[in-house]
């Protein structure tokens, strides 16, 4: 690296910061390295608050990412409660709520995205779920109430809904969309999903969007768009996120729909790079501009630009999207990404069975698979996705592992013939 | 020196999340039942460091440690 790099401010102190952080130091950089992290929490795992800390019968115990060990081993100078307010790229400081302004040679911002939010008529913010204190603030509610509304049916929403009804609670599940995840998933492992859900009891209010809320915890009403009012004592959002980018108005850091980055993780300003959440890259396995909102992309990209900011790289970013979610006690993971217009293939076990793998592609390409169960094959899958493998490519695989497919008939040919006949 | 790696699980730490497993679904596994992961070998061969270095990084409750070396 260029003489006098020695001043390294991560902002953000969670998956993507703190592996930046790791990946500058495996590839030798001794500098300073200052990581910022608004929250006072110890830096902590956020998946599970939505999986097993949601159904904790006692107090929930956040999940530590790093040992103070590591921390100390690492030389990090971790600043918790202290959030980056402003970014100065001309002189080169991070000003925080501190009021400090810490100088830098090259900044990584990880500060990741928040909830998107929705507010009821009298301007009030609805709960959703990022945070220990918003965990806090539903797990109270569960115990009181007993009944809950989820706005959004998205991974976030469908697993929060999973993990009330496993602590007694009856939920309700709103959503504009006809079927809980259809884009991410296609119609019949959307499908498939709704009825786990409908099975243990959750409702599903969908197709139909909500026009406003009104009321506090206790009581509310939810207007929706066919004109009917649904009463609920507790509403909780799930909606999507947003990238928490706030703080660097007028910064000169371009932002569209999240930090803009080259492959590498470059900013348009010399010397900040951005990872994780907050970051919108064009991703070159998905052959368009993305952020990828899951827990082991922050973790691997955020290393990754640690890694190419010590050893003056500039090498691109193209790990295969992976996400899981913990439903009811199964485990679904996907690697990739579907696409719009996707035709899908059940190629081992069965929707029926409740252990599938599923393959999505569209014209001669593969780009995602889905897998309840049979985990063991996904690595495989996972490598022809890496290296841009084909349809072709992606059945040649199945066929080895599962000798009896049948590759003439998709399931989502299926699906539309059943619907049909139904119909 | 062996160029072996040897691989160690943290079983108070493991949440049984089952991301190594589709890193690695020849050295870990969730069974059924099981409250955490388990080794199916406990060492692998120098040509998958890289497999194992990148299931103890996304590991989210960083539960897996690698050591190089033999075993002690
Ligand atoms: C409830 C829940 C469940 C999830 N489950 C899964 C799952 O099962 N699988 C999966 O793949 N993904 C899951 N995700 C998504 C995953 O958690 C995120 O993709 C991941 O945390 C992103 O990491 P990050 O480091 O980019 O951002 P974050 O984890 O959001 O961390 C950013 C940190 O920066 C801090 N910060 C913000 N602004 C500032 C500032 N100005 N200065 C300093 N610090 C700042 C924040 O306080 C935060 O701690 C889940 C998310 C949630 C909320
Ligand atoms: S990824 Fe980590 S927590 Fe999950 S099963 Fe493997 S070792 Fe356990």
């Amino acid at each position: 690296m260029t003489g006098g790099f020695e001043r390294v401010v991560v902002v953000g102190a969670s998956a993507a910061g703190l592996s930046a952080a790791d990946g500058l130091r495996e590839a030798g950089f001794t500098g300073s390295i200052t990581v910022l992290g608004a929250e006072l929490h110890q830096p902590y795992d956020r998946p599970t608050m939505s999986k097993a800390l949601l159904v904790a019968e006692e107090d929930p115990q956040l999940l530590e990412l790093r040992s103070p060990e590591r921390i100390e081993a690492n030389r990090l100078d971790l600043r918790l409660g202290h959030a980056a307010a402003g970014l100065d790229v001309d002189r080169r400081y991070v000003v925080t709520t501190y009021g400090e302004a810490l100088p830098w040679d090259a900044v990584v911002i990880a500060c990741g995205s928040r909830p998107r939010e929705m507010r009821s008529l009298a301007g009030e913010v609805l709960p959703a779920l990022r945070t220990p204190e918003d965990l806090r603030v539903l797990r109270e509610a569960a115990a009181r109430y007993g009944e809950m509304t989820m706005i959004g049916s998205g991974f976030i929403g469908l697993e929060v809904a999973a993990g009330l009804v496993a602590r007694g609670v009856a939920v309700t599940v709103l959503d504009a969309l006809p079927l809980p995840l259809e884009p991410v998933l296609g119609t019949e492992l959307a499908t498939h999903l709704r009825d786990l859900h409908t099975a243990r009891g959750v409702r599903f209010r969908s197709a139909v969007a909500v026009a406003s809320v009104t009321g506090q915890p206790g009581a509310y009403e939810v207007r929706l768009t066919d004109g009917s009012v649904h009463r609920t004592p507790f509403v909780l959002t799930g909606i999507g996120a947003e990238p928490a980018v706030d703080w660097l108005a007028g910064s000169g850091i371009e932002v569209t729909g999240g930090i803009v980055t080259d492959a590498a993780g470059r900013t348009n300003v010399p010397g900040v790079w951005a990872a994780g959440d907050v970051a919108a890259f064009h991703h070159p396995l998905l052959g368009q501009r993305v952020r990828v909102e899951h827990w082991t992309h922050a973790v691997e990209q955020g290393r990754h630009i640690g890694l190419n900011i010590a050893r003056g790289e500039t090498t691109p970013y193209q790990g295969v999207p992976y996400f899981w979610t913990d439903q009811y006690g199964m485990r679904f993971q996907c690697y990739g990404r579907r696409r719009a217009g996707d035709r899908s293939l059940v190629v081992e076990g069965s929707l029926d069975a409740g252990e599938f793998l599923v393959l999505f592609g569209h014209a001669g390409e593969f780009h995602a698979a889905f897998a309840c169960g049979h985990v063991r094959s996904l690595r495989d899958y996972r490598k022809l996705l890496a290296r841009g493998g084909t349809w072709d490519e992606a059945l040649a695989l199945a066929r080895t592992n599962n000798p009896v497919l049948d590759t003439t008939v998709s399931c989502t040919d299926r699906k539309e013939r059943t619907t049909h006949e139904a119909a | 020196m062996s160029d072996n790696l040897s691989v160690s699980l943290d079983g108070t730490r493991c949440k049984s999340y089952g991301i190594c497993v589709s890193v690695m679904p020849d050295v870990f596994d969730t069974p059924p039942g099981s409250p955490t992961a388990v080794l199916l070998r406990d060492t692998v061969d120098a040509d998958e460091r890289e497999d194992l270095e990148e299931a103890a990084r996304v590991c989210p409750a960083q539960a897996i440690a690698l050591n190089s070396g033999p075993r002690p």
